[in-house]
């Protein structure tokens, strides 16, 4: 279904907003702040849950799990879901250590934030 | 004497019967009449010295009861205005209390129209703010393609690798 001008216009501007496109630092934080130090106990963890919003090929897969292998210094099974509420973007757990990079989860950061 | 036709000892005989019924009236009647006249007169003289006294003795009361009753109207109208006084200052406490008593209102009620004007404007905030991300979800969900979404993804991904070289 096409979507709207205005309805385009505003989604556009969502988009780009959570991508890091603006220039403002006041508000949702940048992708790249969401990541935090690996706790001490994720250090311990071997399996990391990861949720996708669609189907992660074996390459995008290859890469989480060498990101997440540097982090932790160990090797990390990764068991993989696919949840389409999250939009686009993805969402880690490791123990008690979370990075959620899915726009749903900007969404609700922002909502957080403004509210 | 009897050329004159008096009869010496008829005139000597009634001059006896006169002093005898002179006697006997004086002692009998004269006397007694005398004394309850003189008593009668007592007593009127004394009643009219009562009633002079009594009469007197009216006026001071009636001067009396005139002072008491204009004491009584002094002292009445000092208590009247005294009453007035006291009636005009209780009412200007009154006034005073009310205009308190509304001010008080008219602040709870101010106080309580801004509470409510601030609780309707946050709820209108979270309610805009949740209707937006709601709308923005659904119309990001509807909007991105496939291609969009992996393109993200790689995106992120590639950042997550960054973050973890630099850690």
């Amino acid at each position: 279904m096409a979507l709207s001008k205005d309805a385009k216009g505003f989604v556009d501007g969502v988009v780009g907003y959570l991508s890091n496109d603006r220039r403002s630092q006041d508000s949702v934080p940048k992708v790249s702040e969401l990541f935090r130090k690996v706790t001490a106990k994720a250090l311990k963890e071997k399996t990391a849950n990861v949720e996708t919003a669609i189907v992660f090929s074996a390459s995008q897969l290859a890469l989480l799990s060498q990101a997440l292998e540097t982090l932790t210094g160990h090797t990390v099974e990764l068991n993989v879901r696919v949840d389409p509420a999250l939009i686009a973007g993805f969402r880690i757990t490791v123990g008690d250590w979370v990075v959620d990079t899915s726009l749903s989860g900007q969404l609700e950061a922002m909502e957080t934030l403004l509210l | 004497m009897e050329q004159l036709g008096i009869e010496p000892k008829l005139l000597a005989a009634q001059l006896v019967n006169f002093s005898i019924i002179l006697f006997v009236l004086t002692k009998l009647l004269y006397t007694p009449i005398l004394s309850i006249l003189e008593k009668r007169k007592k007593q009127i003289e004394e009643g009219l010295l009562l009633t002079e006294k009594m009469k007197a003795e009216e006026i001071k009361m009636e001067e009396k009861k005139e002072k008491l009753l204009d004491q009584a109207r002094k002292d009445a109208h000092v208590i009247i205005e005294e009453g007035k006084k006291q009636a005009k200052e209780e009412e200007k406490e009154i006034i005073a209390k009310a205009h308190m008593d509304a001010e008080e209102v008219m602040e709870k009620a101010k106080k309580e129209i801004e509470h409510l004007r601030e609780e309707m404007e946050k709820q209108m905030k979270k309610q805009t703010i949740e209707t937006a991300i709601l709308m923005a979800k659904r119309l990001l969900d509807r909007s991105l393609d496939v291609a969009k979404k992996l393109e993200i993804s790689d995106k992120h991904i590639k950042e997550l690798e960054s973050f973890s070289k630099s850690n």
